[in-house]
C-alpha cells in the first residue's frame, strides 16, 4: 500500500511530497484539513485535495466506515497556577461544542470528532465537506488510540516498536513482547 | 606585573570566574544528574529512590547496545575512512600551493559551514527512494528498482555516509594546519637525500603529526559517542532503533517518554565510557612515544 521508504519519511517530508504535488496520497487526520485553505500551497493542489476512508481487506475484520476518531488535544492546568480556577472556567468554555470545536470548523483549521452539520456556514471546502461525511456516516469509533492508551513512555515504546513489525524486520510476537514491556 | 601575577587575591579573582562556570555549568549537573539516575524521576512531581534499577535495565536495554554499536562503527568509520583520507587530502592540499589550495580548501570546508538541519534534510531528499538524487544515477547506469537508502538494513551505513562525509572537513583543517607548521627544512633535505613523495609523507609528515593525530583521532571518538543533531534529524534512531546513538536515546527517553531518571542513567554510563575511551587513547600513544 505504501511507497518503498515509506518508514523513513517524517510528517514534514511527506507533507512536502504531497503538497508539492510529487504524492498522490497523504495519510494524514482531518487535523490537516486546513491544507485546502493554506494560499502557500499552489492552488491546482489546494483545490483538488479530497479524502477517503483506509480500504478494507476481501475477509478482513471491519469496514471501511470503521473510523479511527477520538476526543485529542486535552490539557492540564497547573495545581500551583495563580489563576487555575479561571484557567479551568476559560477551558470549560472553549471546550464547549460551539466553541473552540466550532471556530476551528468555521476557519476550516480542522474538525474535532462531533457532528458540524448545525454550524455549517455554506464557504466549507470540499475537503471539509467529505471529512464530515466520512463522520457521519460512520459505523463505529474507535476512541483514543493505542499509543494514547499509556503513559508517555509506553507511546515512546509503541511508536518505535511499530516501524518494526510494519516494515517486517520485527515479528509480531516481539512487537507485542516490546510494548508489553513498556507497560510495566 | 611580576607582583600582580604573584598576588594570590589577584590570581584568585581571575580564577574564580572560570572556575564558577565550570561548578554551576559542568560540575553540577554531573553530580545531578548521577542523583537522578537512582530514581523513577519524570521530570516533574517527587523523585523516588531507586537504587540501581535503571542500570540494571540499561544493560538488558537491546536499544541502549544497539546505540553503542553504532557509536563504535561509527567512530571506526572516522579512525579508518574519516581520518586517512583527510590526512592524504591535507597533505595534497599543501602540495597543491597558489589558488588551488586556497579553494580546494574552501570546498572541502563547506559541509562544515551548513547547518546541520539543512544537511540532514538535504540527505533526506538525496536518500528519497522516488525522487532521489541517488536512485536517480543508480537509473542512469540501468539499475531497475527503488533502492530503499533509508531502510531496515541500510540505514546505518546511510547515516555513517553522511556523518563522515560531514565531519571529513574540519579534521582535513586541522591535518592541513599540523603539516603548514612542519620545518620545510625537513623536506628540503629529503628531498636532497633522494625520498620521494610517499617516503616523505611515511618517514617525516605522519610521524611529526602524531600530536596532531592524536587529539583529532580523540575529538573523533568523542564526537562519534556523542552524535545527536544529525540523526535525530535524518531518522530520529529509526527505523526501529537501527541508527540509534547513545545521545538521541538519551534524549527520547528523558524528553520523550519522560523517564528523567532513566535517561540520566544512560548520560551518566556515556560520560564513563567517554572517560574509559580518553584514558584508553591517552594510554595508547603515551606507549608508543615512550617506546
Amino acid at each position: 500500500m505504501f511507497q518503498v521508504g515509506y518508514d523513513s519519511q517524517d510528517y514534514g517530508t511527506t507533507m512536502n511530497l504531497f503538497t508539492n504535488g510529487q504524492a498522490a496520497m497523504y495519510c494524514m487526520g482531518s487535523w490537516d484539513a486546513s491544507m485546502a485553505l493554506n494560499e502557500d500551497i499552489a492552488p491546482e493542489i489546494r483545490d483538488n485535495i479530497r479524502a477517503f476512508t483506509m480500504p478494507v481487506i476481501d475477509g478482513g475484520k471491519g469496514k471501511a466506515t470503521d473510523i479511527a476518531a477520538w476526543n485529542g488535544g486535552g490539557y492540564a492546568v497547573s495545581a500551583n497556577s495563580a489563576v487555575k480556577d479561571e484557567a479551568i472556567k476559560f477551558l470549560n468554555y472553549m471546550y464547549q461544542p460551539d466553541k473552540l470545536s466550532k471556530y476551528g470548523w468555521e476557519n476550516g483549521v480542522g474538525m474535532s470528532a462531533q457532528d458540524q452539520t448545525a454550524y455549517l456556514t455554506g464557504n466549507e471546502t470540499e475537503l471539509q465537506k467529505q471529512i464530515m461525511d466520512i463522520l457521519k456516516n460512520a459505523t463505529s469509533v474507535s476512541g483514543t488510540p493505542i499509543n494514547d492508551c499509556g503513559p508517555s513512555a509506553f507511546k515512546t515504546a509503541i511508536e518505535s516498536e511499530i516501524q518494526g513489525v510494519s516494515n517486517g524486520s520485527t515479528s509480531v510476537e516481539d512487537f507485542l513482547a516490546a510494548i508489553g514491556a513498556a507497560c510495566k | 606585573m611580576k607582583k600582580l601575577y604573584s598576588n594570590k587575591p589577584v590570581i584568585f579573582s581571575l580564577v574564580l570566574p572560570g572556575l564558577l562556570v565550570f561548578l554551576f555549568a559542568v560540575l553540577a549537573p554531573i553530580c545531578l544528574s548521577v542523583y537522578y539516575g537512582f530514581t523513577d524521576y519524570s521530570g516533574m512531581g517527587e523523585a523516588q529512590f531507586t537504587g540501581f534499577d535503571n542500570y540494571v535495565n540499561l544493560f538488558h536495554d537491546s536499544a541502549f547496545g544497539r546505540s553503542l554499536k553504532n557509536s563504535l562503527l561509527l567512530a571506526i568509520g572516522f579512525i579508518c575512512i574519516q581520518h586517512p583520507l583527510a590526512i592524504l587530502v591535507a597533505a595534497v592540499l599543501d602540495k597543491l600551493q597558489g589558488k588551488a589550495e586556497g579553494v580546494f580548501r574552501c570546498i572541502y570546508f563547506i559541509p562544515n559551514v551548513i547547518s546541520v538541519a539543512v544537511i540532514a534534510y538535504l540527505w533526506k531528499f538525496i536518500y528519497n527512494p522516488d525522487f532521489g538524487l541517488l536512485n536517480n544515477i543508480a537509473k542512469a547506469f540501468g539499475h531497475p528498482g527503488k533502492i530503499n537508502w533509508l531502510s531496515h538494513q541500510n540505514a546505518i551505513w546511510s547515516v555513517l555516509i553522511v556523518l563522515i562525509w560531514h565531519g571529513f572537513g574540519w579534521g582535513m583543517l586541522i591535518y592541513y594546519t599540523g603539516i603548514k607548521n612542519i620545518d620545510p627544512v625537513l623536506y628540503e633535505a629529503a628531498s636532497i637525500d633522494g625520498a620521494n613523495w610517499w617516503t616523505t609523507f611515511f618517514r617525516i609528515t605522519l610521524p611529526l603529526m602524531k600530536p596532531v593525530i592524536q587529539i583529532n583521532v580523540t575529538m573523533a571518538i568523542i564526537s562519534a559517542l556523542k552524535q545527536m543533531e544529525t540523526v535525530y534529524l535524518l531518522t530520529n534512531g529509526g527505523p526501529n532503533n537501527s541508527t540509534q546513538f547513545a545521545a538521541n536515546y538519551l534524549y527520547q527517553q528523558a524528553f520523550k517518554a519522560f523517564k528523567y531518571g532513566y535517561g540520566n542513567a544512560i548520560g551518566v554510563v556515556f560520560i564513563i565510557i567517554c572517560v574509559l575511551a580518553t584514558v584508553a587513547l591517552n594510554t595508547v600513544f603515551r606507549d608508543k612515544k615512550e617506546a
